[in-house]
């Protein structure tokens, strides 16, 4: 199957084997940029510490007798705010990403969500058969690149194998469409 | 003498035709979760834990074990045969073995981590034989002072056994302890952080997360990449090694026992860190260490029996304390929960037909193992020709199905769905995702001792100095934090002065 008759497009060429989970990536750098990767992180562990903070003292704290739901999360807000802050701090120095070249990285991994998304949101609606052959036949078509007539038949095959697998042999309750399948 | 005597009575357990057959089951999916990458034993477990439902406890729980336990036999086949690690813990296999394929020795290098993953495996099996028990007993006389600091010791032990910068793992063990919080408070029933969605109301489910940041976030990291294999298929006369090759193997499986098995008891990754250790142990006894890496046995052997050996020293704190040391691990917990089994210290002497059940069980899963394992490999490397443009989607519908599975829940779909964003952006911002899940696991409970331990003291903090076995335990956490402050701090100083010279 990899010698890609059923490929369309540019034949895959070889590229870096990721190895989960201390998986390589090729860190591109950009002097011109503002930040780095640990920024990034830096900040979001900060905002997320004020934020729940901010949500945490709401909650009765209680006496030390008898402490209440917002000690833990108060004080973990914290510890995380100081974390974020420490992280940023500690970036300083550090060699600035080449967020373009990341951001060209992103298309699959976006499509790939925008699909799993509309799965979810639909298998209750259309029902686990319809819904499993469309989520994967636009994997296998858009996101993989495969020939839409060899893209269907698997889609097919494996949506029904699965739907067989699991709903009868396994016995998970998947959901019903309006046609009852 | 009763240690035989309760392994007897489980062998009568484990040795009825349906734990056998569960058994064979547990230990062939979990070869080929271990095989593929991209699907691990946290999804595998995930995966049959529906099919479990039907079955009585015992099997159930020995059928799950299979599946951890034999993913680790498998994940040294893509290793050796492609350069890529079926399991995290085969990574260091890739280093040696894949070298030994290039020599073509590829069968040497599956019979000897065959071998070694058996020998690690059953002497491990030994070591929750005789531990275990004699730790569940201690753990009885702890109160809530005790296990909080138990747990803190575990706590400071994430932050020191994540691959990444200590600042950082300590980052994400804070955002999964927080992520705990989330849901109906156990003591007073006040809800948090709820939002006003029902389905928060009890809490974050862990299943939907693991397989979120683990499976959804890997294959999202996977496909910004193209993946092209070479895939070696050895044939079945080229199995076995030399006897040079066996001479060269004895000692490295020997220490490798022992390292995975001590490593193992330690919450965190255990089974990487173990194979990781075993590797430089080998290397640092060598006579010659510059060899390592161009495909010696010793390279293979030592981490392949490491990271078997792991299995059974982390099932000890997971049985006798109910603390779960890792992601696969704490799954079977919430399999075992479902079955209304809590594991812990009165788990042995409660339901002691269900533990040694497992313990014979374990050594029939590993002669199992290495009977299938080998001949099998054609079978395996079949699997592996699959291209990955055809194989991710069919695990990303694999991990969907399994999360919707537990629950019949959608709104776990989109906890999936979110995990495994995070767990993509976390890998591209170079995060250790284990330590965060296995916080999101333990802080619930962390958090309930300490309540629970100020309310026996009225307030009062001296409960934990004053009570002998939590001062020790919050000693040696705080020993821990110290240690790994000033590792950071002289692992930055290094890279500042050899970035000034």
């Amino acid at each position: 199957m990899d010698n890609d008759n059923n490929f369309r497009g540019a034949p895959p060429a070889p590229h870096l084997q990721t190895i989960f989970p201390l998986t390589t990536f090729d860190d591109s750098y950009n002097e011109d940029a503002v930040m780095n990767k640990d920024h990034v992180g830096g900040l979001f562990f900060l905002l997320i510490g004020v934020w729940v903070f901010s949500l945490s003292i709401k909650l009765p704290i209680g006496k030390l007798a008898e402490p209440g739901p917002a000690l833990f999360p108060l004080s973990l807000s914290i510890l995380l705010s100081i974390t974020g802050i420490l992280i940023f701090v500690s970036s300083k120095g550090k060699q600035k990403n080449d967020w373009r070249m990341e951001l060209r990285k992103l298309a699959k991994p976006l499509a790939i969500i925008l699909l799993t998304l509309a799965f979810i949101i639909f298998m209750g609606r259309l029902g686990y058969l319809v819904t499993s052959f469309l989520y994967l036949f636009s994997l296998f078509f858009l996101v993989c690149r495969f020939r839409l007539f060899f893209a269907a038949s698997l889609s097919g095959i494996l949506a029904a194998g699965s739907w067989y697998l699991f709903g009868n042999i396994l016995g998970i309750p998947l959901p019903l469409g309006p046609w009852s399948l | 003498m009763e240690v035989f005597g309760n392994l007897i009575s489980g062998f009568q357990t484990a040795l009825s035709l349906q734990n056998i057959y569960l058994c064979l089951i547990g230990c062939l999916w979990g070869s080929m979760v271990g095989v593929l990458p991209g699907i691990g034993p946290l999804a595998g477990i995930a995966l049959l834990i529906p099919v479990t439902y039907g079955l009585e406890v015992t099997g159930a729980i020995i059928m799950l074990a299979g599946i951890y336990y034999g993913a680790m036999y498998g994940g040294s086949t893509t290793s050796i045969l492609m350069n890529i690690p079926g399991e995290s813990a085969s990574i260091v296999t890739c280093l040696d073995g894949y070298q030994m394929t290039r020599k073509g020795r590829a069968g040497a290098a599956l019979f000897i981590a065959a071998w070694g993953s058996w020998v690690g495996g059953t002497l491990s099996v030994v070591g929750i034989m005789f531990l275990a028990p004699i730790l569940a007993n201690v753990a009885m006389k702890f109160g809530p002072a005790e296990m909080f600091a138990l747990l803190l010791i575990a706590f400071f032990l994430l932050g020191s056994l994540g691959t990444g910068s200590f600042i950082k793992t300590m980052a994400m063990v804070i955002f999964g302890l927080l992520l705990g919080t989330v849901g109906m408070d156990s003591l007073t029933g006040t809800l948090r952080f709820t939002f006003g969605i029902q389905d928060l109301y009890d809490g974050i489910g862990f299943v939907p997360v693991a397989m979120g940041a683990f499976g959804l976030g890997e294959i999202l990291s996977a496909t910004e990449e193209n993946m092209v294999r070479e895939v070696y298929k050895p044939r079945l006369r080229e199995l076995f090694p030399n006897r040079m090759e066996l001479r060269a193997s004895w000692a490295p499986i020997l220490r490798g026992s022992g390292i995975g098995f001590l490593i193992g008891l330690l919450p965190g990754s255990a089974h990487i860190l173990s194979s990781f250790v075993s590797y430089i142990t080998e290397k640092r006894l060598a006579r010659r260490p510059e060899e390592f890496g161009t495909g010696r046995i010793e390279g293979v052997a030592g981490p392949e029996t490491a990271n078997n050996a792991a299995t059974g020293g982390a099932m000890i704190p997971f049985l006798a304390l109910g603390i779960p040391t890792g992601p696969a691990i704490a799954v079977m917990m919430i399999a075992l929960l479902i079955h209304g089994v809590r594991p812990g210290p009165l788990f042995i002497s409660e339901q002691p037909q269900i533990f040694w059940g497992l313990i014979a069980s374990m050594y029939i899963g590993n002669i199992i193992l290495v009977a299938l394992n080998l001949p099998l490999v054609g079978l395996f490397v079949s699997l592996l020709r699959i291209p990955f443009r055809v194989l991710f989607p069919v695990i990303l519908l694999i991990c969907l199905i399994g999360t919707y599975s537990i629950n019949l829940s959608s709104f776990e779909l989109l906890v999936l769905l979110g995990s495994g964003i995070l767990g993509y952006l976390f890998r591209k911002l170079h995060y250790d995702l284990a330590p965060f899940i296995l916080a999101l696991i333990i802080g619930p409970t962390l958090e309930e001792t300490f309540r629970q331990s100020l309310m026996r003291s009225g307030g009062s903090f001296s409960i934990f100095w004053e009570r002998p076995i939590a001062f020790t335990f919050i000693g040696v956490s705080f020993l821990l934090l110290i240690w790994n402050i000033y590792r950071s701090v002289w692992a930055g100083e290094k890279v500042a002065q050899t970035d000034g010279s």
